[in-house]
């Protein structure tokens, strides 16, 4: 029975080396079928091909964002004209990344069905959404919108040398939209934390609110329809309680620090604890 | 101001939320639909079943038919179907109805290969099954369900082979090998992956235990001398 087994697993391996089908057959058919499978193959890598390009870029595209919202973590305690240097670089990585990555991505997705590539750049795309949103919300204090996003994304008329019918875009679903803001939570928690312990009170007042206007928009979908976003919920749920606790033990020591004397207090706390459990 | 920011995101998720519900509602519609396919899909394979019997393998012209009538079904399931999803987003609904797609498309590859012994490309397929192939026209058979579901009778073919042996079929092993390793020899020439990689895995088992029944046949005598395609 080994014998047999070893001449046969010859055998396989033999049609695998050679890959072709045995001498015998018929040449004229077996061309034909050869001919078509050379046919599909070559689709078939290009649809390969292109989901490997824009998974590539989207995977850059979430780096550089990352590295946008590091450099905006460290404002609070920093002076005005730092802050604005430090907004306006963010700014234009910003851009940048539009105008590079996720144009290269809207190009790749040209004539396509964006749903058929959608698993191969929703990562980036979100990480995008999150850093974008963190800068609008510096800047003006309030969420970016949905169409806000979309219209960043859409190169079509400002490029004249491919003036085509259909506007090259990168499709923003809500859904897209939805994670990267409450991936945002996250990072607003991260500097509200860090606004206590450098005295910036009123910023810390301002994200609460913001946190638990977002929190009542979540409450608003009920039914969690997304399992990814059902655990970024969770996640939320935990920051907005923190940032809840930091404004609280603020409001406590108010009444009995003088204003100016309060940041010293906190940023005793915060030394000795780290920064990213509440502060009591 | 403040309250306009929060009106804002409430709206934001109010989008979303009706974004949802939509999808939920195509998904459902397209769900009801693919309900149709599957069955008509289980009778198909209910009817090929047969052909692993005694009596079946003698009969397979008689059993392709049946499956033949019971297939001209799908192209009208299909329409159907198609009515459903929104133009434009057919890969949005795709993975609800990938998988019986390919278990038809298997089911019509292996009726070709029993009547005709060959494989039916993709453009015979789908215009069997009242589809294009081409993603422009909308909704189309996806060339990568197709290559899995003609990868798909692989697995059916091996039985077969043993099968046509306890009926005292000799020929029809020596056919299949053949097939197989014309099959093997196509699929080579592409780089599959992720799924598709774990079918053709399974082209190699189904082309080794066809190979192992060959041998036995040939080992014992049992070759009909008339085969041509033996190798």
């Amino acid at each position: 029975m080994v014998q047999i087994v070893s001449q046969t697993m010859t055998e396989a391996v033999i049609v695998a080396k050679e890959g072709l089908p045995g001498t015998i057959a018929s040449p004229s058919q077996d061309t034909v079928l050869m001919d078509l499978f050379r046919e599909y193959s070559k689709t078939l890598d290009k649809k390969n091909d292109k989901y490997e390009r824009v998974y590539k870029a989207s995977r850059d595209v979430t780096v550089r964002s990352k590295r946008v919202i590091f450099s905006m973590q460290r404002i609070p305690g920093l002076s005005e004209e730092e802050r604005e240097t430090l907004l306006g670089t963010a700014s234009g990585d910003l851009r940048d990344i539009e105008q590079t990555l996720l144009k290269h991505i809207a190009m790749e997705l040209r004539d396509e069905d964006p749903y058929q590539f959608v698993n191969a750049y929703t990562a980036g795309l979100q990480e995008y959404i999150e850093a974008l949103s963190f800068h609008h919300f510096l800047l003006t204090g309030s969420i970016v919108s949905h169409e806000e996003v979309q219209r960043r994304l859409t190169y079509g008329p400002q490029d004249e040398a491919q003036a085509a019918l259909v506007p090259l875009s990168v499709l923003v679903r809500p859904k897209e939209y939805i994670l990267g803001v409450a991936d945002l939570t996250g990072e607003l928690m991260r500097f509200c934390i860090k606004c206590v312990s450098t005295a910036d009170f009123d910023k810390c007042y301002q994200i609460c609110d913001v946190l638990k206007a977002m929190h009542g928009g979540f409450l608003s979908l009920g039914y969690i329809p997304a399992k990814e976003l059902y655990h970024k919920m969770m996640v939320f749920k935990s920051s907005l309680h923190k940032v809840e606790e930091a404004c609280y033990s603020l409001q406590l020591r108010k009444s009995e620090v003088p204003a100016d004397m309060l940041s010293d207090v906190f940023a005793m706390y915060d030394a000795e604890e780290n920064s990213s459990t509440p502060l009591l | 101001m403040e309250k306009e920011e929060a009106m804002d995101i409430t709206e934001a998720f109010a989008t979303y939320g009706s974004c949802v519900e939509r999808e939920a509602e195509v998904r459902e519609c397209v769900q009801g639909i693919v309900k149709e396919l599957e069955k008509t899909s289980y009778s198909v394979t209910t009817i090929l079943e047969r052909m692993h019997n005694a009596q079946g393998v003698q009969n397979i012209s008689k059993i392709c038919e049946e499956c033949r009538e019971e297939l001209s079904k799908v192209s009208g399931q299909y329409s159907d179907l198609q009515s459903r999803v929104p133009p434009g987003e057919y890969y949005r609904y795709h993975h609800t109805f990938r998988a019986t797609t390919q278990r038809l498309v298997a089911a019509t590859c292996l009726v070709t290969y029993l009547q005709e012994a060959r494989l039916a490309p993709h453009d015979e397929v789908a215009a069997s099954m009242g589809l294009s192939t081409r993603r422009e026209d909308g909704f189309h058979l996806d060339l990568e369900d197709y290559l899995q579901g003609a990868l798909a009778l692989t697995h059916d073919l091996s039985r077969l082979a043993i099968n046509a042996v306890s009926a005292g079929d000799y020929a029809r092993p020596f056919q299949i090998r053949q097939f197989l390793r014309e099959l093997h020899g196509a699929y080579s020439l592409l780089y599959p992956k992720n799924e598709l990689r774990k079918r053709f895995d399974e082209l190699k088992y189904a082309l080794k235990k066809t190979e192992e029944v060959v041998y036995n046949l040939s080992l014992r005598g049992l070759k009909p001398a008339e085969t041509e395609t033996s190798g």
